[in-house]
């Protein structure tokens, strides 16, 4: 069935743009090509070597209907797989797939106001480190959603500035997940457990600023679960449904001068939810420990991507990326599974990063890079997740744009 | 297996620190490769087949053109693969660009076809049961394909191109007797492959007969992955396939074409 929607999706985006396309000079359809890949060999402090692949493809048409309407149309293939990952997040063998098709409709009012209704719909496959078969991924999931944007343009010290409202609206389901403690205890029976329980429908409200290679941007989102409850003091799941909520603001800018290039980014991310949280010692443990307000936390962030241009084709590059989580109530826990009284978990993660670019054109270059990653935590609980490592990587790719 | 088990301690010792623990961490590796190969078999020889499939779009100008695959491989050095003899592919335009009405692209029907003659080289027809080694009793491989390419400039140097690729591929290898790998007993491998792909990229020409192509296609049934980067000449094809998701992830290419 996936099958079938991404042979119509690609045959329906880029026919309108190679079937009916016009004359270089007087272009009414616009193509945009944009693909990045990237495979990298990783030995991290305990645990095996593995190899690992990231792939995006864009493929996009702006098709001009008149002067002031037009279309965009845009495919996105993404492919995330084996690496290094900030702590509490994912399995370091976890895989990601991601086939998304957006819509929008682009009316230009007056010069300085444009508005940009659009659909999308996509659907990601993922595979946990238990490597599931691609399409039964215990967190596959299918989107459906709209937006509307507003960009109000105007010169700031004659530069040109871009001001963005953005209203984002999305229903997504997961039709494979599962609560796997529930099922096996058996106390969930008025909930089939077997789907569902992670449906949610996400909101986000955005607003940006762009002026002169400087941007602001501010976005607040909520995640209401269609039937995930939130599990109370008692052990037993009561009535009130999970709500999660996020608050992320994000600056930065790029900036060349003589050979140096920057382009140094910060952020900060308060996560919100009601949810709570069961310590159990093993799936049978009669008495699980309740832990409230367990996922809520403060993150802050910063990356320093720097480029040295030797000469045309050649650059040197170095890299510091940083992120810092800490959580308002989750104690961190013992290796020994239990909670440590009267601490707030805190993780940090930090990436080194150094290599080579070369350009091979005007569209294309390739990189070589060598990172070391150094993560830690108070948490020294790491069964299932990696709190406290470090590790190296080197990473060979390839990126172009049109 | 055992080179590139080798192949890999070698990576580890030049490539990354701590060496001394390398080769357990490799082995492992390899392992994992190897459950790949046994789990999937015809997805594996659909690698080597991917190596010889060719969706570029024929050069400005040309009509027509046959192209084959001369050398891939797992490794860093281009070899022979198991598609090396014997494969031949062909392109046809069937619409140069903007003939029939300005912007309307060029299309290129594409297609090819491959038998492996290596095989009946390591075959020993008259293999039993009883033999102490086990030795290949039968080893057919082969396969075709045929798909749309679709080209329009975006510039006077730069082209997009995008395709549709349907692929089919055959094995049949037997054991002159069951061996035990990874913990299963396997005397067969026999079973057929086929494969919708959707790929688009760019051409970038940047002299008389030299090109660089960048592809990345997504293989709809079996959920493949591959890049490919080419220096392209007036014959000769210098690639590097890059496939994610598989047991030998990035593949060198030596490719001939003739357009006409």
């Amino acid at each position: 069935m996936n099958a079938k929607k991404i042979l119509a999706g690609f045959v329906f985006l880029l026919s309108g743009g190679t079937v009916f396309s016009a004359p270089l000079e007087n272009r009414i359809f616009t193509p945009y090509f944009d693909m990045g890949v990237s495979q990298g060999a990783y030995l991290p402090s305990s645990g095996d070597f593995f190899s690992g692949a990231h792939m995006n493809m864009n493929v996009g048409l702006l098709s001009k209907i008149t002067e002031k309407h037009s279309l965009f149309s845009l495919y996105s293939l993404g492919f995330a797989g084996q690496a290094f990952r900030f702590q509490d997040t994912s399995e370091f063998d976890s895989k990601d797939l991601s086939h998304n098709f957006n819509f929008e409709y682009r009316w230009k009012i007056w010069d300085f106001l444009r508005v940009r209704p659009s659909i999308a719909y996509g659907f990601n496959l993922t595979r946990t480190a238990a490597n599931e078969i691609w399409g039964e991924g215990l967190y596959d999931s299918k989107s459906v959603g709209g937006g509307l944007a507003v960009d109000y343009m105007f010169g700031l010290f004659d530069k040109d500035a871009t001001v963005t409202v953005q209203w984002l609206h999305r229903r997504i389901k997961f039709p494979n997940y599962t609560d796997i403690i529930r099922e096996f205890q058996g106390t969930d029976s008025q909930v089939e457990l077997a789907g569902g329980l992670k449906d949610q429908k996400f909101n986000e409200l955005g607003a940006s600023i762009n002026w002169n290679k400087i941007f602001a941007r501010l976005r607040v989102n909520s995640i209401s679960f269609d039937n995930e409850r939130v599990v109370q003091s008692n052990g037993v799941y009561g009535t009130e449904k999970q709500k999660d909520s996020n608050v992320i603001l994000s600056g930065g800018f790029s900036h060349t001068l003589w050979i140096f290039e920057a382009a140094p980014e910060i952020s900060f991310t308060r996560h919100d939810s009601n949810q709570n949280f069961l310590l159990f010692q093993s799936v049978t443990d009669p008495s699980p420990v309740f832990a409230a307000n367990y996922y809520d936390y403060n993150e802050i962030g910063a990356a320093v991507p720097f480029f040295l241009n030797l000469t045309q084709k050649w650059a040197l590059n170095f890299g510091l990326d940083w992120k810092r989580r800490s959580y308002k109530d989750r104690q961190p826990r013992e290796g020994t599974n239990t909670f440590i009284a009267g601490e707030k978990q805190v993780n940090h993660f930090v990436v080194f990063t150094a290599g080579v670019r070369k350009k091979m054109n005007e569209v294309a270059s390739m990189f070589l890079t060598y990172s070391t990653v150094v993560a830690t935590s108070n948490n020294k609980f790491q069964r299932y997740l990696p709190t406290n490592y470090s590790g190296q990587n080197i990473l060979l790719g390839f990126r172009l744009t049109y | 297996m055992r080179n590139k088990k080798y192949f890999l301690l070698a990576l580890a010792a030049s490539c990354l620190a701590q060496p001394l623990r390398a080769e357990n961490q490799f082995e492992s590796f390899g392992v994992k490769q190897v459950g790949k190969l046994i789990s999937n078999p015809p997805l594996f020889f659909y690698e080597f087949q991917r190596n010889m499939e060719t969706t570029f779009p024929l050069p400005p100008g040309k009509r027509f053109g046959v192209n084959t695959h001369l050398l891939g491989g797992i490794i860093i050095i281009p070899l022979p693969d198991v598609t090396s003899i014997f494969n031949f592919s062909a392109k046809v335009r069937l619409h140069p660009e903007s003939k029939l009405a300005p912007g309307i692209p060029q299309m290129d029907v594409v297609g090819g076809y491959w038998n492996s003659a290596l095989t009946s080289l390591i075959v020993d027809k008259n293999a039993k049961s009883t033999d102490a080694d086990t030795k290949l009793s039968r080893a057919d491989l082969g396969g075709s394909y045929g798909g749309l390419v679709f080209t329009s400039s975006l510039e006077p140097r730069v082209r997009l191109f995008w395709s549709y690729k349907y692929s089919r591929m055959n094995m049949d290898i037997g054991l002159s007797k069951p061996e035990v790998i990874l913990g299963n007993s396997v005397s067969t491998f026999k079973s057929e492959l086929t494969e919708h792909t959707v790929a688009a990229g760019i051409e970038h020409t940047y002299g008389e007969n030299k090109r660089w192509i960048f592809e990345g296609g997504y293989g709809v049934r079996n959920n493949l992955l591959s890049a490919k980067v080419s220096w392209y000449g007036k014959y000769l094809e210098l690639g590097l396939n890059i496939y994610p998701e598989s047991v030998f992830i990035m593949q060198p290419q030596v490719n001939l074409h003739f357009n006409f």
